[in-house]
């Protein structure tokens, strides 16, 4: 043990004495992108992971089946796919692409990668993307088809979540559970190294099917203070940094060195009720609070326009939200006049139990200034992410804030989970049912036609809003601020989507 | 001696287990499921069964005192378990992170001991003059200025303004040198502190006294005969700093992202990897047991008075 640790330590001193420079920190060489990421990916295996930064690695070494842009589904290793009956999906695959340990990519390798998902005994952590799955055929080298257990509409949304990737039988094979740090995909970038808590290395895949990336290196870093980040970002430590504090975009706004974009996001954040807990039961009580609360004041003053208001539950980016909603106006006459109605008195002193960080913080003093009008005293508990899970699955709550991120840009994904009866109480935090709106979302996810789907899914947001199991505050934009000289890269939706096939550096 | 290094070594496994037992109850007894944290990392919807099914997996479902008996029943083994989140064994990923820390912390310690035992000196010998108010002012700066704040301040001037070393980060000894001279300059005004005040004390001793009327001069007085006798409570306090940082120094790991066992152990927490965490503060204790016996064996080195037998 001791000799490990002296063995670790003489090849870190030999590193830190000038001649072993390994480039972090100091200037990239002009080839090179560096990105800061908010903490250190925990596994490379798809199927090991669900937590952003590892999905942002993924992301670049893996590829799946599909992509969602912002003009719809577009192929990625498929090329085509086609309904066969009712529960099954066949895919036409792209041909020619290997594995960057030279394993073809073909309809074997889909079938292996959606079996070892599925499989109770190597289940993904991700397992709630495919748990609908029953299973995947081969049909010939270059066709799979995908079955399903019951009709389940929103099938090729999933196969664009990052977990989804397919990987590289072979790979799985030779490495075993080390296959977490030996990732092997069919992506634009190779894994070269990762030196845990401080830099993950990719380098250009040259056979690249879709033609070699501009640049030949991307290192990933997780720095997990937004204050450090921006020095690095301003000082050419790093390129890329993603989600900067509110405070600090216009600063970077008016840096000539950088350059600052803001994209819509496929998150929303809200404020919930436990729809069991007086005096929330109430419809009235929770409309009263939605229009006790100025969202645009929020968003001007808090958020530094850095989102916008949200008027239901999906951001406008998802297919099948809802752009008419009416919304909850900010009206205090009103909201006290329901208050009166449902007979509440003043002095209520409701829990508001948010999770730590400083853009919460915000949400949650304004919730208790808005609601001061009405007699409502909330307290508000901030506690740490794990905790707050548990809290809102044991409902120790009256009002919960959330974001939420419709990962698979598929309106079933995010109303299913949060407004069918069956997910009482996690995810279904409000504890919701309304048996009209699990008869639609049912229905939604089972049928094929996606126009008609699109109309059930408005139908339903009609519902809920009115319902108001939760008030939608808003939809965030994704930001990320780049150093000038590098162009074209995208983060379509979210800055796990971070794209840098086209990007290119001049420095 | 041999008895005595026998004697206290055999502590250890006591303080071991001590410290295990209560890293372990306290991060049951904290709310937060670790399964529930694994899965549900994107606020998204992982099922019951789910969750239940990982509980098993990684044993989380046994009774406490089971899970306790097994942790030390591997560990007396020499196997601390894996990890929670990335499934690597707990001893590889603690013996990757020390040699960070330990290089950091050797650093930093380098830095205090050489602006703090002259600072101290210094304001001893000239007690109450204008060298000795502005050594405490600055030392009480030190030990008030919150690290966080200081680590910002040296890598806008440094990094940013300046551009002569990286922000954040390790790769060359450049790295090293912000995180040092943060965590450094913190230890420094405690060295300086306890350096003034325990000087003070042995020059009011008769020894002293004699010394003078011998007719050495005032330096040979002070650096040769009093700072010795004078270095026992700065080795002490030398010792517990040593400890401390070989812990892991949290937010100055943070701020400068620096690889190291603070941070290891800060997300260790956040996700409820209970055997990770364990595998942090078992090393972090026999790091503590161990430069304590250090100490006290330089006790009696430094004061002839002081034997062990």
């Amino acid at each position: 043990m001791i000799r490990r640790m002296l063995a670790g330590l003489v090849v870190l001193l030999v590193l830190m004495t000038g001649s072993g420079r390994i480039g972090v920190g100091a200037p990239a060489p002009g080839d090179t992108i560096t990105v800061a990421m908010q903490s250190d990916a925990t596994a490379l295996d798809p199927h090991r992971t669900n937590d952003g930064p590892s999905f942002l690695v993924i992301n670049q070494i893996f590829e799946t089946l599909l992509v969602r842009t912002a003009r719809g589904l577009e192929p990625r290793l498929a090329l085509s796919w086609r309904p066969v009956g009712d529960r099954t999906w066949e895919f036409k695959l792209r041909r020619g692409v290997k594995f960057h340990d030279g394993t073809p990519f073909n309809a074997e390798a889909v079938r292996f990668s959606i079996d070892r998902f599925i499989n109770p005994q190597s289940r993904a952590r991700a397992y709630f993307v495919l748990s609908m799955v029953e299973g995947a055929k081969v049909i010939a080298d270059d066709t799979v088809q995908i079955t399903t257990r019951f009709p389940f509409a929103a099938l090729l949304n999933h196969l664009t979540h990052p977990s989804t990737s397919v990987i590289s039988p072979t790979a799985v094979g030779r490495f075993g559970a080390d296959f977490v740090r030996n990732p092997v995909g069919t992506g634009p970038f190779k894994f070269d190294s990762w030196v845990a808590r401080d830099r993950i290395t990719m380098v250009r895949n040259d056979d690249y099917w879709g033609g070699p990336p501009q640049i030949a290196r991307v290192i990933m870093r997780p720095i997990p203070e937004a204050s450090t980040q921006i020095v690095e970002l301003e000082s050419g430590g790093v390129d890329l940094i993603f989600n900067m504090p509110a405070d600090s975009v216009a600063r970077l706004d008016r840096n000539p060195r950088v350059t600052v974009y803001k994209e819509p996001s496929f998150s929303a954040n809200y404020i919930g009720f436990h729809m069991e807990r007086a005096p929330f039961t109430d419809v009235r009580v929770r409309r009263a609070v939605g229009h006790a609360v100025r969202v645009a004041g929020l968003i001007t003053f808090f958020l530094k326009d850095l989102a916008t208001p949200a008027n239901g539950p999906l951001s406008p980016v998802v297919f099948g939200a809802n752009p008419d909603l009416p919304g909850y106006e900010y009206d205090l006459d009103r909201a006290r006049a329901l208050l009166a109605e449902a007979g509440v008195r003043p002095g209520l002193r409701p829990r508001l139990v948010i999770f730590e960080s400083a853009e919460w913080r915000r949400i949650a003093q304004a919730i208790q200034a808005s609601l001061q009008p009405l007699g409502f005293q909330v307290e508000v508990d901030v506690v740490e992410f794990g905790t707050w899970l548990s809290r809102l699955d044991r409902g120790e709550f009256e009002m919960y804030g959330m974001r939420w991120g419709t990962v698979t840009l598929d309106a079933d994904y995010t109303l299913y989970s949060l407004f069918h009866s069956s997910q009482a109480p996690n995810p279904n935090y409000s504890r919701y049912k309304n048996p009209e709106v699990d008869r639609l979302l049912d229905e939604g996810r089972a049928i094929a036609d996606q126009g008609r789907r699109e109309q059930i899914y408005r139908r339903a947001q009609t519902l809920i809003v009115r319902d108001a199991p939760m008030i939608f505050l808003y939809y965030p934009l994704s930001t990320y601020a780049v150093r000038s000289g590098i162009q074209h890269t995208t983060a379509p939706f979210s800055w796990i989507n971070l794209e840098l096939r086209k990007a290119t550096v001049q420095r | 001696m041999g008895r005595y290094l026998v004697q206290r070594l055999s502590l250890l496994v006591p303080v071991m287990l001590g410290v295990t037992l209560v890293a372990f109850i306290t991060l049951h007894l904290a709310p937060g499921d670790p399964a529930r944290v694994l899965l549900g990392e994107l606020g998204q919807g992982a099922s019951k069964e789910e969750i239940a099914r990982l509980r098993s997996t990684l044993g989380l479902d046994a009774p406490l005192p089971v899970q306790y008996g097994r942790f030390v029943w591997r560990a007396a083994q020499g196997d601390l378990g894996r990890s929670l989140r990335t499934g690597a064994p707990v001893r590889d990923e603690v013996l990757a992170r020390a040699p960070f820390t330990l290089v950091l912390t050797v650093a930093s310690l380098g830095i205090a001991l050489a602006i703090g035992i002259p600072a101290g000196v210094l304001s001893a010998a000239y007690r109450g003059r204008a060298v000795d108010h502005a050594a405490m002012l600055l030392a009480l700066f030190g030990v008030s200025l919150p690290v966080f704040w200081l680590g910002l301040l040296l890598m806008l001037v440094f990094s940013l303004a300046l551009g002569w070393l990286p922000a954040s980060g390790f790769g060359t000894w450049k790295h090293l040198v912000l995180p040092a001279v943060t965590l450094g300059l913190a230890s420094s005004a405690l060295i300086a502190r306890m350096t003034r005040s325990s000087l003070l004390e042995v020059l009011g001793q008769d020894y002293i006294r004699t010394a003078r009327a011998k007719g050495l001069a005032d330096r040979t007085v002070l650096l040769g005969h009093a700072l010795r006798s004078a270095l026992i409570p700065i080795v002490t306090v030398v010792g517990l700093q040593l400890g401390g940082l070989l812990g892991g120094a949290v937010l100055t790991e943070t701020v400068f992202a620096w690889p190291g066992l603070g941070r290891l152990a800060v997300s260790a927490i956040y996700s409820r990897d209970t055997p990770l965490v364990q595998g942090t503060i078992l090393f972090t204790a026999i790091a503590f047991v161990l430069i304590n016996l250090a100490v006290d064996l330089l006790y009696a080195l430094l004061d002839p008075r002081i034997r062990y037998d």
